[in-house]
């Protein structure tokens, strides 16, 4: 599993279509900081706007602008990714050539679901890096502290990608699932894409699809877990309200666990059992 | 040959109720190579996919060296290697990532050495880094090569290996494959050039509509078949035709009202000339004919007719 697990990472990072999510997520990273450098040599150097971006870019407030843009488009990343790993290996009719030389068919769908948790955590990793420098540059600019190392919280910035994990791990799930039964990139990609809005819109017209869809237990977990107190109380009581009925923690757990086993499992006996005909 | 690489028993495969494949069966010795032969659309590269595990068959058994292709492939993968219809790779990889990547899928890290004498072998010494993107198909098709004999496999596949490639891209292959035999492979190759699996295949199977028409030793099938015979040019062409017709066992036919061809045994060549001088017939060339695979092929897929007329230059052998 070693060796394919290189072969597989090899291909990853020579890939254009990684290079391009990698370059469109810090671009637009770098476009939120020169936007702000821009805006605030506008405004002048002593301006209260010069002043409020001196204190969102000093280190470790600069890591919340990757955090928001990643909570944005985190999920559609993973799907982008997880589509065009497994579809460009039917569009390129390359199955043909991997399959014959493993025994087990499913190593390759095991080490795809690794490599996209790693491509994804990299990806974050050093979105976080980026920012971090950028801000220490902006903040070189306008004139105010490089950064504010007694801030920094490891487990509180641990808090803060938890949620945007397993958002990306549960729509990249649905869409291997998805890729594997249509074998098309673009299929995949459409339906992770407009199925993560489907959902979304679905859940909050029905009660029922709130219940059986996995946005809102997303929803449901990311309160539980980010929020304490009075503020938790709140936002778990708009959820309730959404469901319908209250929904455990446990529930949630379950049904977005489902998703994320279920399509991958779903996934890898379809895998198996299909025949690589060719395009 | 040590013992039997490929053997199918009733192998079929059914699309949507149409047989891609109807009760095939193969028995493939070691060592050999093996020409796969049948028209377009026959079912070749579905007995390969499904030899090589990337279709299910819908009924039938088969094994690569012993081994149910189904139920253990982990006995199989390491000894095949394949080229299935046109060659596939990542385009944006150099020829060598290419082959070390496919090396890694297929577990094994193989030192430098083994992709410089793998490059040497198939003569892309000095392309080797660059993308595949800008390889012609040829190179694409040399490379594929390549690629098949990372493990060191015992058995071979190629399908189609000379589809799109030029003279001298064809003699290329067709040197690769004759020395991948030489090094004792088994090599299966699935064509539906005949001349080319002439030149270089010992043993044949023919599957038309995915049923096996002929199998066994290419010279076996051809003397089976008629054996050399005789190409006669005489005038008047209708007397002489008339005349041979009328002894049986010959076997008489003409394609072009110019030879007529027939199947004799040297030592009945005189009295069959002496009949025609003694008609007043004017024999003017007597000619061996060499029956060739695809004047067997054609005459055996139902193919002749105008098409057949075709290779009476090439099966001529003497002429004038």
């Amino acid at each position: 599993m070693w060796n394919l697990f290189r072969a597989e990472w090899t291909k990853t990072y020579k890939r254009p279509a990684n290079i391009g999510l990698f370059l469109v997520t810090l671009g637009i990273i770098l476009l939120g900081f020169l936007g702000m450098v821009g805006i605030s040599l506008y405004e002048g150097m002593d301006s209260q706007f010069a002043e409020q971006i001196r204190q969102l870019t000093l280190f470790p407030t600069s890591l919340q602008v990757p955090l928001i843009v990643l909570s944005q488009l985190g999920s559609i990343l993973a799907i982008v990714f997880m589509s065009n790993s497994i579809g460009a290996e039917y569009t390129n009719d390359t199955w043909k050539v991997l399959l014959p030389r493993r025994a087990r068919r499913s190593d390759f769908i095991i080490i795809k679901v690794v490599i996209c948790l790693l491509f994804m955590t990299l990806l974050i990793a050093i979105s976080l890096i980026f920012a971090a420098l950028l801000g220490v540059l902006v903040n070189l600019i306008v004139g105010g502290d490089i950064s504010n190392l007694e801030q920094f919280s490891a487990s509180e910035l641990f808090k803060s990608l938890v949620p945007i994990f397993m958002q990306l791990i549960v729509f990249s799930s649905i869409t291997l699932l998805v890729t594997m039964a249509s074998r098309s990139t673009i299929m995949g990609i459409v339906f992770g894409i407009v199925g993560n809005t489907i959902f979304s819109v679905a859940a909050s017209l029905s009660k029922l699809a709130a219940k059986i869809l996995p946005n809102l237990h997303i929803s449901n977990l990311e309160a539980n877990w980010l929020y304490d107190g009075e503020q938790k109380t709140e936002v778990i009581k708009r959820i309730d309200m959404a469901f319908g009925t209250p929904i455990s923690l446990t529930t949630s757990l379950i049904v977005v666990g489902a998703y994320i086993f279920g399509s991958i499992i779903i996934g890898l006996v379809l895998f198996q059992r299909r025949d690589m005909a060719g395009q | 040959m040590s013992g039997i690489a490929i053997t199918a028993e009733g192998l079929t495969k059914v699309y949507k109720n149409v047989p891609a494949v109807n009760n095939l069966s193969l028995y493939i010795p070691e060592g050999t190579i093996y020409g796969f032969l049948g028209p377009n659309g026959a079912g070749k590269t579905t007995t390969i996919r499904m030899l090589l595990g990337l279709i299910r068959p819908t009924a039938g058994k088969a094994t690569v060296f012993g081994h149910d292709i189904l139920h253990a492939r982990q006995n199989i993968a390491p000894y095949v290697g394949a080229i299935v219809e046109s060659p596939a790779f990542y385009t944006f990889m150099s020829g060598l990532e290419n082959l070390r990547l496919l090396a890694r899928s297929g577990g094994h890290d193989l030192p430098q050495a083994r992709f410089d004498e793998l490059i040497e072998f198939v003569g892309l010494r000095g392309r080797e880094k660059d993308k595949v993107k800008t390889y012609s198909l040829g190179m694409k098709q040399r490379l594929g090569v390549a690629a098949t004999l990372l493990n060191d496999p015992k058995l071979v596949f190629l399908d189609e290996p000379t589809n799109g490639l030029d003279p001298a891209g064809t003699v290329e292959m067709r040197n690769l494959i004759l020395r991948m035999g030489q090094e004792g492979r088994t090599v299966f190759l699935s064509s539906h050039l005949l001349f080319e699996v002439e030149q270089v295949c010992s043993n044949v199977a023919i599957i038309q509509k995915g049923v096996t028409i002929k199998q066994g030793r290419v010279r076996d099938l051809l003397a089976a078949e008629g054996g050399p015979g005789y190409a006669i040019e005489a005038a008047p062409f209708e007397k002489a035709m008339a005349i041979l017709q009328e002894i049986p066992e010959l076997k008489a036919t003409s394609f072009d009202q110019h030879w007529i061809n027939i199947n004799a045994e040297p030592q009945d060549v005189p009295q069959v000339m002496r009949k025609l001088v003694q008609a007043d017939v004017d024999v003017f060339q007597v000619v061996v004919r060499q029956r060739s695979l695809e004047s067997l092929f054609l005459e055996i897929t139902g193919n002749g007719g105008a098409a057949a007329q075709q290779p009476l230059a090439e099966v001529v052998v003497g002429g004038r």
